[in-house]
């Protein structure tokens, strides 16, 4: 992929009058990025903003890839949009929908083309998680259920960029690691950002962004086990 | 006779041979590519194919061929074959109910006009149901999608406004009292296409509650407005003076309206 | 014989995505390439037996096939028409690898470990790689195509731009090496259990 790049220049959130966010300067890079911090700490706000579809209150929220010349481009956030997957933080799909309607649907939204749409979901539903959920209206999903639709709708088209906000709450071990093996794949050739509060979210080597009150307090790699990273979960996160 | 039998001897043998080694083939296997392989080789061979229209690529050239098309489908399926049921089953009970009604209450002079005032009212209720509001992370995703906002908005308004019209035309020729059925379409169109875009407009800006309120006063206004200010109705007959001059104005005013709305649509995703 | 991606199903559909391809519809090639991926991969892979070299190949391959259909060009039978590119993609492959100073059998070293297969089958396997690699290419390519691409001789015959009975005698001949190999092996004693197991 091609090698993308979101540059954060000193973005910050105001919401309603409250500071959500402080200004910062961050360069998002190729790999695994996880955004970790309290409840409240402005970490979905974050992960809205890096989507390109909000737009800071102040600074500058931009993308760039590698150019065909070598240098670096800036792609716009509208044409961004086809090569990136989203979770938002509370996902329900569309009520009266089925699951497999829904999926058809965000599929033509991420511009994948109708011939192919009946087979890439295919090999979703092929897996023993998801072929149960198919034909269920989506007003009837568990919490759990609902997510696991979240993450397939942001997987679908292969993103080259994937901004998932706290994805694994109610999954099971087992659905968490399918999932995560997806993930992992596309944080190879591509950009993952993923919010958490749970240190065992943090499975691959990446990059590590903390959050406190709206302030990004470290930066730096996440070294996965055994580390000062345990005793601040233990300490601080809840 | 025996170059005959030599070559059916061979055959017999290769047939023979190939069933032999069909299931021992079978062990050489290869590593297969998953479905996220293919997408990935597919993007790079259009890319690597459209070099010198690199520019082409990243601008969303790509989905004009059919693009409309899969929108309207997707836009068809958002709002749910059973939201279409149901819709067209009210809209016919409510016909049927103000067919009946125009022969017995309304005066058959007034019937058209009354069955003005039904259609208005299905079309503001039928638009509000369609822009109910959605929960913050669902109206995020639909921003994500590589059709700008506009467009899906747009493609629902149209095809709500598109299937209660064509639902309403078969009962606009039933409505008794009505000797020029073509000029009766036009007379109820407008309306309908005013309400539909009003509502619309108004849930875009301040939100649903509020343009439902508003939508419903105005509609209320009307019926007020045929008893005091004749002038000023909507609901006017066709033979009625003012019947060209306030079509003319409540369409130029939603049109007028819908390219406010475009407008400031545009500003915002850029 | 069933890597053909359900073929029979997509054989009217190959030739009319190809037309709409040609016709300016981007989405038709990826239908295309759905269908034919698997297969196409496989067959590659087995001729040159490295997984990297069989991707860009199969990139390479399909490159010409979305050229081709923006020139216009719509084969009358897409399959045969398909393997013919990536035999030809193959054969220019070995010929830049020569002037590179490499031969193709070089290839022939699959790096360890790169391949999961059940280990019981591994044996197996191993003994028919090094089986159809005594063979000469042409003989070989004619017998993936005969076994894993699931193509009639006829379609062969388009494929490899010859004669059928000659492609018929090559799956003839390559398989009664084939079979010479498997009797001199049982007579050394050493590969008649791995290859009568997991059979019948």
């Amino acid at each position: 992929m091609k090698d993308w790049q979101i540059h954060w220049e000193d973005a910050g959130a105001v919401l309603t009058g409250t500071r959500i966010l402080h200004p910062f300067r961050h360069r998002f890079s190729q790999g695994m990025t996880y955004v970790v911090g309290n409840n409240g700490a402005g970490k979905s706000t974050l992960l809205k903003l890096l989507t390109g579809v909000v737009s800071p209150f102040e600074g500058d929220v931009h993308f760039t890839r590698r150019s065909s010349k070598g240098g670096r481009e800036e792609i716009p956030a509208r044409e961004v949009r086809r090569f990136l997957g989203y979770v938002p933080q509370v996902f329900t799909g569309y009520p009266q929908m089925r699951v497999e309607q829904y999926l058809r649907f965000v599929a033509i939204h991420h511009g994948l083309a109708r011939c192919i749409i009946s087979e890439v979901l295919e090999s979703w539903f092929r897996h023993p998680t998801l072929a149960a959920l198919r034909k269920k209206r989506m007003k009837g999903l568990s919490g759990g259920e609902q997510r696991k639709v979240g993450l397939v709708q942001a997987l679908l088209h292969h993103p080259h960029i994937l901004i998932l906000d706290e994805p694994f709450v109610g999954l099971d071990i087992e659905e968490r690691l399918f999932f995560q093996a997806h993930i992992q794949r596309i944080a190879h050739r591509g950009m993952v950002i993923m919010s958490t509060h749970q240190l065992e979210d943090i499975s691959m080597e990446g990059t590590l962004c903390i959050l406190e009150e709206g302030n990004l307090i470290h930066q730096g790699f996440t070294k996965v086990k055994g580390t000062w990273l345990e005793d601040f979960f233990a300490a601080s996160v809840k | 006779m025996r170059g005959g039998g030599s070559v059916k001897s061979e055959r017999e043998e290769l047939d023979e041979l190939e069933k032999k080694w069909m299931s021992r083939m079978t062990s050489f296997t290869t590593p297969v590519p998953t479905p996220e392989d293919t997408l990935d080789l597919i993007a790079r061979v259009k890319e690597q194919a459209q070099k010198p229209e690199k520019q082409a690529e990243v601008a969303p050239s790509d989905h004009q061929t059919g693009g409309w098309m899969d929108l309207i489908i997707s836009q068809w399926s958002f709002y749910g074959m059973r939201s279409w049921l149901m819709s067209a089953g009210w809209m016919i009970c409510f016909s049927l109910m103000i067919g009946a009604q125009s022969i017995t209450i309304v005066p058959k002079d007034e019937a058209g006009v009354f069955w003005i005032q039904a259609v208005t009212l299905t079309i503001v209720l039928s638009i509000a149901y369609t822009f109910r509001p959605q929960n913050e992370g669902m109206a995020m995703l639909e921003r994500l999608s590589v059709y700008s906002l506009a467009a899906q908005t747009f493609v629902r308004l149209c095809m709500v406004m598109g299937f209660q019209w064509i639902l309403a035309i078969p009962f606009s020729f039933v409505i008794p009292g009505l000797d020029n059925g073509w000029l009766f379409l036009w007379q109820w169109t407008i309306p309908l296409f005013f309400f539909a875009v009003i509502t619309f407009v108004m849930a875009e800006r301040w939100g649903m509650g509020a343009s439902l309120s508003v939508s419903l006063m105005i509609w209320g206004g009307q019926w007020f407005a045929r008893k005091v200010l004749p002038e000023v109705s909507l609901m006017v007959q066709t033979e009625e003076l003012s019947f060209r001059p306030v079509q003319l104005v409540s369409l130029v005013v939603a049109f007028l309206l819908l390219g406010a709305w475009y407008i400031s649509q545009r500003r915002r995703e850029i | 014989m069933s890597e053909s991606d359900g073929a029979d199903r997509s054989i009217e559909n190959d030739e009319a995505s190809m037309r709409e391809l040609a016709e300016g519809n981007h989405h038709a090639f990826d239908a295309l390439v759905f269908r034919h991926h698997r297969s196409l991969f496989g067959y590659i892979y087995r001729l040159v037996l490295h997984e990297r070299t069989a991707e860009d190949l199969v990139q390479e391959t399909l490159m010409r096939v979305f050229q081709q259909a923006e020139e216009g060009f719509v084969p009358e039978r897409f399959k045969p028409w398909l393997y013919r590119i990536a035999t030809n993609v193959c054969k220019d492959h070995w010929k830049k690898a020569s002037t590179r100073h490499e031969r193709p059998m070089e290839w022939l070293q699959e790096p360890k470990g790169e391949v999961v297969t059940f280990a019981d089958r591994h044996a197996d396997r191993q003994w028919l790689v090094e089986a159809l690699h005594t063979l000469s290419i042409p003989n070989r390519m004619a017998l993936y195509l005969r076994f894993y691409q699931d193509l009639t001789y006829g379609e062969i015959a388009e494929v490899l731009d010859l004669p059928i009975n000659t492609v018929k005698s090559r799956v003839s001949r390559g398989l009664k090496a084939l079979e010479n190999h498997l009797n001199e092996a049982n007579d050394e004693g050493g590969w008649e259990c791995e290859v009568r197991t997991g059979r019948a």
